[in-house]
């Protein structure tokens, strides 16, 4: 089993949208495929599931007042489980601040599942917390999705920086699988974009970039993936591609 | 003064002063064939030598990995080193003792504190170089297919 966690510090660059149609894609892939949505905003949750509620989420997940298992859903329109957000993850950090291991309480609570999925993608929230740690620790590898009109160095350092610190301080090495281009436009600023992100850092720009398109958005408000939703959509075939390219 | 630690990145699970693995990871060095990479390690007044291996020739990092106690005080510095001789060394610098320490080559220019280095080291006992453990390094394999695909032999 595979844990990768889809991450950015800044918001508003499809998280959410990547996270849940890569989960898609790999079921339709043939994949056993979990989904955490571990933003307090549960952003995915919503665009999968609408307005439900539920007995147990994320939150009862990482504070072990619940098991995995209680707290899957499965999504027949989607093929996967999905263990649902809420606004009380966002109290997580007070919860679990004087915790022995408070940082591994996500890790120790997936032991029980890691032989039943091939992969488990994690949403991130777009803070740095506690929550963002458990992910982090963990996860295997990471995807960094990045909108390039809102796209900066800056941000990846941040993201770097992070990774390194968890390195140092917790001792847990997390690859990064890649960037993913997001909301892209049109080819102007993208070349000197990825070209410095390769140079600098060394790290892997997918060439599938994912189209700033309207499909993407309907989808999420009839709660389909953008596929099943929009099948000709240029974003449909962009994650499809994106989540091949991803899965080698 | 040593550097401030996010309490966010600590572990939990360990004490102050607990035993722990440290690997250091020096990147961006490119020594010749016959030169070695060396780590300068002082903790509690102590200096000791350990020679740092090759785990990436394409991004030139070179590693070891020593025992110490979860966030002492530390001192560090890197050099290169030909058969007995200091060819250049970084800055010395103070540090944390945590999981891992990454750090870039960056050798200092100023040929009297290499001087200073040479006799710090060819100064000290034999007993100072230790043999610690490196993270896997590579072998000689990875280094001829590093060649053959930078310069097409």
């Amino acid at each position: 089993m595979s844990i990768i966690s889809i991450i950015n510090q800044k918001g508003g660059v499809a998280k959410t949208t990547t996270a849940v149609n890569l989960a898609y894609e790999w079921s339709a892939m043939g994949k056993k495929v979990l989904l955490i949505d571990l933003d307090p905003q549960a952003s995915a949750t919503k665009s999968i599931f609408g307005d439900l509620d539920f007995e147990f989420t994320s939150y009862d997940v990482v504070t072990h007042n619940a098991s995995v298992k209680q707290s899957v859903q499965h999504s027949e329109r989607f093929g996967i489980d999905v263990i649902p957000g809420e606004i009380m993850l966002s109290g997580i950090d007070i919860k679990l601040a004087a915790q022995f291991g408070r940082e591994k309480y996500l890790k120790r609570s997936l032991m029980s599942v890691k032989t039943k999925y091939d992969v488990v993608i994690i949403d991130c929230s777009p803070t740095l917390g506690l929550l963002t740690v458990n992910a982090l620790i963990a996860s295997d590898e990471i995807v960094i999705p990045i909108c390039p009109e809102y796209f900066s160095l800056k941000g990846i350092e941040l993201i770097l920086d992070t990774i390194n610190n968890i390195r140092a301080g917790l001792g847990h090495t997390i690859k990064i699988k890649g960037i993913v281009i997001t909301r892209y436009k049109g080819r102007k600023v993208i070349d000197s974009v990825i070209e410095r992100v390769e140079k600098t850092y060394g790290l892997k720009v997918f060439s599938d970039f994912i189209p700033d398109n309207i499909a993407v958005e309907e989808a999420h408000h009839v709660h389909l993936p953008v596929r099943k939703h929009c099948p000709e959509s240029k974003a449909a075939e962009a994650y499809k591609n994106l989540a091949k390219a991803l899965w080698r | 003064m040593a550097s401030k630690i996010n309490p966010l990145f600590q572990d939990s699970t360990i004490s102050n002063g607990s035993n722990i693995r440290t690997q250091f990871e020096l990147k961006k060095v490119f020594p010749m064939e016959d030169e070695k990479v060396f780590l300068s390690l002082i903790e509690k007044q102590e200096k000791k030598y350990i020679e740092m291996k090759c785990i990436d020739i394409k991004t030139g990092t070179y590693a070891c990995s020593v025992w110490l106690k979860h966030k002492q005080e530390i001192g560090y510095q890197f050099f290169l080193k030909k058969e007995d001789q200091i060819i250049s060394a970084s800055e010395s610098q103070k540090g944390i003792a945590m999981y891992t320490l990454l750090e870039t080559w960056n050798p200092i220019e100023d040929l009297t504190l290499i001087e200073q280095v040479k006799n710090e080291v060819q100064g000290s006992p034999e007993n100072a170089f230790v043999e610690e453990a490196s993270g896997s390094s590579i072998s000689s394999e990875d280094i001829i297919e590093n060649l053959i695909e930078k310069w097409g032999l």
